[in-house]
């Protein structure tokens, strides 16, 4: 049983980019959309990480069910909006402010993040209110969707903070091949 | 006391089986309330959990290879694809069981085969996202004993029981339920006569009056019910009570539960305590355990186990293992049940089950009754 809960252990947290997204159904229940089609980087920097052009494809997104997979497409519009874009990211202390590009809305949220210990990955989770990005009325059979949901995003990190370029450096860089 | 041990044992055999299925944690559902009217799982399914059942429980019908999930969707409902007020839902329940008690044995062996179920369920909703309505389960009684403990509508009318019957209301986030209905605790799972069900007050017919509070949050889920028995009987046998069951969920497919029960009856109160856990395995599989015990003047543990392998869409292999003991004295009664069940979905609305059970009850000084026990069952949702 040990190996069984270690393999789901490792099922969750498993990848090194991921996007994974908490629904609440109503009446009750919830479902976890998940994929590993992530692209992107982010940085750290003594105590503090940034990132930018993380995208996100849309089309992988699995909820565990087929159906529920066609339907989420639909209502996110991927055959419009492909994929979401982390514009511009900053955070310090566990805390951060994300610019984010989801189905053309261009919107600031906030969240947190954890940084692991090897400084090797960073896990950010914020909540995204769907009616903020014109997704709103989702039904199925009497069970909808709570308006808002919460994003889980892991991410490799680089840690930079030995790397500053000196002037000398930069200008060497320039003249490499 | 070898006629004894053999009662307990044939009671339990032919006690017959509410509908939840715990172990679709495996397809990512965790919560009762999302298929069913109850929010401890059990009785009528919603027009989701109808939905489900078409397209992600049950196996694709061959007659239906080429069509949709979407259109096996639209085509679960009640009346097919015809859609019904949204204030009313019907639904029919009936399950027939053909058991054999030592298949193939000289010695002694029963035989028997029996509709064990018969309900008519009627929801009527007051609004459209039907969180507010009555649920009512009215059942047919193949005899009037099979309403027991409960008891048929009147002696005139001894062929029918109320099942259950109640006032479910969203109060935004949090659910109410008022009326006559199911407690609260532990893993509410198919098989009722499982140990788990029968050594406290929780098999087929222990509906009870009372109040239950369910409280939803992100990672938690919790029933809190206060109840005055049940008042179809006698003053002195009603039984009030109080049940609660908590379940807490720290990733995706996996729970751990606790549960509690005090019920008063003619001689000591009964306690309950439980703890268990639930497993989302790959492909859909899962894995239920519950451990707990009654406590009335003595601790009477038990505990169940139980795997639910998907072997393919609307296919499962069930193997299972229960325990109990009467007390914790030499003089208690100990029994075991080790099974190995086949599920089959051929379709929405049809179920078919083959199980085969070894049992054993021993007590010291004393031979068992051990049995092996083939139980085939069809079973009817429309």
């Amino acid at each position: 049983m040990n190996v069984v809960l270690t393999l789901l252990f490792l099922c969750q947290f498993g990848f090194s980019q991921s996007l994974e997204v908490d629904v609440t159904l109503s009446p009750a229940g919830d479902f976890v959309g998940k994929t590993s089609d992530v692209s992107g980087t982010a940085m750290i920097k003594g105590e503090s990480v940034a990132a930018k052009n993380i995208k996100v494809s849309l089309l992988n997104l699995k909820t565990g069910i087929d159906l529920r997979d066609k339907h989420t497409k639909k209502y996110l519009g991927t055959d419009k909006f492909p994929e979401a874009v982390l514009i511009k990211a900053v955070g310090k202390n566990g805390k951060g402010k994300a610019k984010i590009k989801f189905r053309g809305v261009e919107k600031t949220i906030e969240g947190t993040y954890k940084v692991s210990g090897d400084r090797k990955r960073l896990n950010a989770s914020f909540p995204l209110t769907l009616s903020e990005f014109g997704i709103s009325g989702i039904s199925y059979m009497g069970v909808g969707v709570k308006d808002v949901v919460k994003i889980r995003l892991e991410l490799p990190l680089r840690d930079v903070s030995n790397d500053a370029p000196t002037k000398k450096a930069q200008t060497h860089s320039k003249e490499a091949p | 006391m070898k006629t004894s041990l053999l009662s307990i044992f044939c009671l339990s055999l032919f006690s017959y089986n509410l509908f939840a299925y715990p172990q679709f944690i495996g397809h990512g559902y965790t919560t009762c309330l999302t298929c069913h009217s109850s929010p401890t799982g059990g009785g009528a399914l919603s027009d989701y959990g109808r939905a489900l059942f078409a397209v992600e429980i049950a196996n694709k019908p061959f007659w239906a290879q080429g069509t949709t999930d979407e259109r096996l969707s639209e085509l679960s409902g009640f009346l097919g694809s015809k859609k019904l007020p949204y204030w009313i839902r019907p639904g029919v329940k009936y399950r027939r069981l053909f058991l054999e008690v030592n298949p193939g044995s000289r010695g002694a062996n029963a035989k028997r085969d029996y509709p064990m179920q018969l309900d008519l369920n009627l929801n009527l909703f007051l609004n459209e996202t039907q969180n507010k309505g009555l649920i009512l389960t009215l059942a047919h009684l193949h005899r009037p004993n099979f309403a027991s403990p409960n008891k048929p509508i009147s002696s005139d009318i001894d062929e029918f029981a109320m099942r259950e019957y109640f006032w479910r209301q969203s109060l935004g986030v949090d659910w109410i339920s008022a009326g006559f209905l199911d407690k609260p605790f532990g893993i509410k799972h198919v098989d009722h006569t499982s140990f788990s069900r029968t050594t406290l007050p929780l098999a087929q017919n222990d509906q009870v009056h009372g109040v239950q509070y369910s409280f939803y949050r992100k990672a938690h889920e919790a029933h809190v019910m206060g109840y005055a028995g049940n008042l179809h009987l006698p003053s002195d046998q009603q039984n009030a009570g109080l049940s609660a069951l908590y379940e807490y969920q720290p990733v995706e497919k996996i729970r751990y539960g606790a549960s509690l029960l005090y019920q008063e009856s003619a001689t000591d109160p009964i306690y309950g305590i439980s703890t268990h856990t639930k497993v989302g395995l790959p492909d859909q599989s899962a894995w239920l355990a519950e451990f707990g015990s009654k406590y009335q003047k003595e601790w009477s543990p038990y505990l169940l186990s139980l795997i639910s392998y998907n072997l393919s869409r609307g296919l499962y292999l069930e193997p299972s293992f229960q325990f109990s003991q009467s007390q914790l004295t030499s003089s208690g009664v100990q029994g075991t049940r080790t099974g190995l069940g086949l599920l089959y979905f051929p379709f929405q609305r049809l179920e078919l089950r083959s199980s085969v059970y070894y049992s054993t009850t021993k007590q010291a000084n004393t031979v068992g009754a051990d049995a092996w026990v083939l139980q085939t069952q069809l079973h009817l949702s429309l």
